[in-house]
């Protein structure tokens, strides 16, 4: 277009023009169009008057007006003027050359302002349109929900296009102080890729951005230090800005922009990155927004899981603990977790150990000693969540040994209390950095659900050892009323009746009635101890407490009316509890297997088999059994359960009975 | 087969089985209420028929005739007795050294002859 300026568009309006071009364009461009006008004028001259030729030098004014501005257009105008007046004009046309020289110059000022503000109203629309799809470009992305790294990547290339830097650094600020790279882009080669951390030792964009809040700018890195500094001279950049990035009203990072020239940045730049910046905020309270709700999802999920586990209840929670180990380690983004069990002496046990370069030293059950600076320290001495940035231990050896090699530099623990009292502790530890300032409150979580797992299965053992008790009670009770039953009455039962046939036998034979009576009464008192028999044997089986298991089931074998097929692979006696136990699944499955199965044959098997006594029962009958329709299967689940053992019970309809049972020998 | 030695732990039991065996024949050369005690008779009168409980009170009877017959593998025969019913403790009976057993209630030497006959076929 006829205005354009001649010279590169992105070298800004008219008057960043180098000066000296300008006049130098302006002069010789004016010569050349003065010396044409002044062939036009005296061609014309011939049929017009002279004086009124004088206009045509206008030709010369105002394309150098509109091109080279007003300077230029009045030495063009004197020029065309002068030669006008020396050439051309009669005498005596000085006064109307005068005249027509300051409307000349008044045209030339008002054309080449006109020309100037057209120029800087089209450069400055254009600069926005510029910048409005750069905006567009941005917000789409934002509203697409990019990955945040592509964003920073996009927002950074923007900004470097925008203001035609030659390196932008999109930084996040750390709470340590530092900032770290999050998106760059640039015309010379990045040296500090995305992702690493700087320190704002000495003069930057961003440690003045964050000590302003506002946006700022660097005009000389020259015999600056600090890393930023180094990096600058090194790429030859010589002025650089920065605009902050602030979300939910908090700085949260900056853009900065750098350019090898050190004149490159306008005034005027900054709005316009920070309208960039803007739209940075809302990705990134998006980003963080939904990177929240991950988490958060992450974090529900995995409770789930431990929570799912812990809610069994299983008489050993340490399933609980490694679970935890590993959820805790992944989602806190820790490279080593451990779980401890605090003793009274003051040590600690190892429960579950993840991530350590020494595991050995971390193997459940091992001990821990207090040591410090420890975190596992911190939270017995004072039952609070502790921390320790290790970073500012110098001296390798100011560790605590079971620390030096691990490389640890950051590292969190939470107490785990049961019903109020100190139980253990959850401690995660990071080799990279400081542990995020969340990491306690999300540990405490987890040491909430340990707890609670830790506390039922102190209740379900609490109550397995008072029902073993109720149950080994009873069964004392029994025993002894059977004993009473054998020392007394029916030891002198069988005195008396063995009394009674000496007596008999010493009764005169002519006394026949009496020899008779004396009989009938033996035979009464024999009739008497058969009963008590009867009596006792329910009560208790003499022939397991004289005998053992074996013994006894054989008895229960030989009685059924149902055959049964009897293994017994015991060669010693075991604890009351367990033979009692055994028994008596023995004798209840034989019995309902007579009661319910209409069963031929019956298979029983006993035998310790890894410090447990096993023992099977089954029946070829119609199957189907329910304990919930009667006393005798819940009963002996009871029992086997008090004891730390497991009774499984598999009767389908039309397939027998089975009834398995494992009880451990030592004590629970 | 005249000497007997019988090993229980009630007082009075043995009282009326010692006169119910010498009626039949047998002499009860010695009773003795615990394991020691009888290990000790059985040793100085070298009697033909043991007649042990199975319920010594603390003590097992069915050990004392396992200590009995692996003292003397040639030894005296022995009888278990008890209050229990034969029915009951048969697993027992059959699974120990002994010859046989005898119900308390039923003791005559004549008993005791026969499950010494019966145990030497
Ligand atoms: N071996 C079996 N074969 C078939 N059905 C069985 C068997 N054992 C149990 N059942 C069924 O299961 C029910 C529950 O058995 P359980 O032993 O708990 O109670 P019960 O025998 O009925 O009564 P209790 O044992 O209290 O005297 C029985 O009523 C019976 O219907
Ligand atoms: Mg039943």
């Amino acid at each position: 277009m006829w205005w354009r300026p001649e010279i590169s568009e992105t070298s800004g309006p008219l008057t960043g023009r180098p000066l000296l071009r300008r006049w130098a364009g302006g002069a010789v461009n004016g010569l050349v169009l003065v010396a044409v006008a002044t062939g036009l004028v005296w061609l014309l001259n011939r049929q017009l008057p002279p004086r009124g030729l004088l206009v045509v030098y206008l030709l010369a004014v105002l394309p150098v007006a509109i091109r080279w501005g007003s300077g230029p257009a009045v030495l063009v105008a004197a020029l065309g003027v002068v030669t006008f007046v020396l050439v051309i004009a009669p005498p005596q046309s000085e006064g109307p050359a005068l005249v027509a020289l300051g409307v000349f110059v008044a045209t030339a000022v008002v054309v080449a302002g006109l020309a100037a503000g057209l120029r800087r109203s089209v450069h400055e629309s254009r600069e926005l349109a510029g910048e409005q799809s750069a905006l567009r470009r941005v917000a789409t992305l934002v509203a697409e929900g990019v990955p945040a790294p592509e964003l920073f990547e996009a927002v950074s290339r923007e900004v470097g296009l925008l203001c035609n830097a030659d390196l932008v650094r999109l930084e996040r600020y750390e709470p340590d102080g530092t900032v770290t790279g999050v998106g760059s882009w640039g015309r010379v080669p990045v040296r500090l890729p995305v992702g690493t951390r700087i320190e704002l030792d000495g003069i930057s964009v961003a440690r003045e951005v964050r000590r302003t809040g506002g946006t700022a700018r660097i005009s000389s890195f020259v015999g600056e230090d600090g890393t930023v500094a180094a990096e600058a001279r090194e790429l030859g950049i010589r002025s650089s800005i920065g605009c902050p990035i602030s979300v939910d009203g908090h700085l949260w990072g900056v853009v900065v922009a750098s350019s090898k020239n050190a004149k490159a940045f306008p005034a005027g730049t900054e709005a316009r990155i920070q309208r960039l910046t803007d739209l940075v905020a809302t990705a990134v309270t998006n980003a963080e927004a939904r990177a929240e709700l991950r988490r958060n999802a992450e974090e529900q999920a995995a409770l789930r899981r431990v929570a799912t586990l812990a809610a069994r209840g299983d008489a050993d929670p340490s399933p609980v603990f490694a679970i935890v180990a590993d959820e805790v380690r992944t989602l806190l983004g820790a490279d080593c977790t451990s779980v401890l069990r605090f003793e009274s002496d003051g040590s600690a046990t190892y429960l579950a150990a993840r991530g350590w370069r020494d595991p050995n030293r971390r193997k459940p059950g091992s001990k821990w000693f207090p040591e410090e600076p420890s975190v596992i320290e911190n939270v017995r001495l004072t039952g609070r969540s502790a921390r320790l940035d290790y970073s500012d231990v110098t001296v390798i050896q100011e560790l605590p040994p079971s620390l030096r090699a691990e490389g640890i530099r950051s590292a969190v623990a939470s107490p785990i209390a049961v019903e109020s009292r100190l139980w253990g502790s959850i401690g995660v530890a990071s080799r990279t950095g400081r542990l995020p300032a969340d990491t306690e409150q999300r540990l405490i979580a987890f040491t909430e659900i340990v707890a609670t797992a830790i506390a039922n299965t102190e209740s379900r053992a609490q109550l397995a050892s008072s029902r073993a008790r109720v149950i080994a009670a009873a069964d004392a009770t029994r025993r002894r009323l059977e004993r009473d039953l054998h020392d007394g009455a029916q030891q002198r039962l069988v005195s008396l009746a063995l009394d009674l046939r000496n007596t008999q036998a010493e009764v005169p034979a002519e006394l026949t009635g009496l020899s008779a009576a004396v009989g009938r009464l033996a035979d009464d008192v024999t009739e008497v101890l058969d009963q008590l028999r009867e009596l006792s044997r329910g009560i208790h089986p003499a022939i397991l407490s004289e005998g053992g298991l074996g013994p006894a089931l054989r008895t229960l074998a030989r009685r059924s009316p149902v055959p049964v097929d009897l293994t017994v692979r015991l060669d010693s006696r075991y604890r009351d509890a367990v033979e009692v136990a055994a028994y008596y699944v023995a004798s209840e499955a034989l019995t309902n297997a007579v009661k319910h199965a209409d069963a031929d044959h019956v298979e029983i098997l006993a035998e310790e088999r890894d410090g447990a006594l096993h023992l099977l029962v089954a029946d070829d009958g119609g199957g189907g059994a329910d304990q919930t329709r009667g006393s005798g299967l819940t009963g002996l689940h009871d029992r086997v359960e008090s004891l730390g053992g497991t009774m499984r019970v598999s009767s389908p309809v039309g397939a027998g009975t089975r009834i398995e049972v494992n009880l451990p020998l030592r004590r629970p | 087969m005249r000497r007997c030695v019988i090993v229980d732990d009630n007082e009075r039991f043995l009282a009326v089985a010692r006169s119910s065996l010498e009626r039949g024949g047998l002499e009860v050369v010695a009773t003795a209420t615990t394991t020691t005690e009888a290990l000790e008779k059985i040793d100085a009168l070298k009697p033909d028929v043991v007649l042990v409980d199975i319920a010594l009170g603390s003590e097992s009877g069915l050990d004392l005739v396992r200590r009995i017959v692996a003292a003397t593998p040639s030894g005296p025969h022995v009888v278990l007795i008890s209050t229990h019913r034969e029915e009951d403790v048969a697993e027992l009976v059959s699974g120990s050294p002994a010859a046989g057993f005898v119900w308390k209630a039923d003791l005559s030497a004549r008993a005791v002859r026969d499950v010494v006959a019966a145990g030497d076929q």
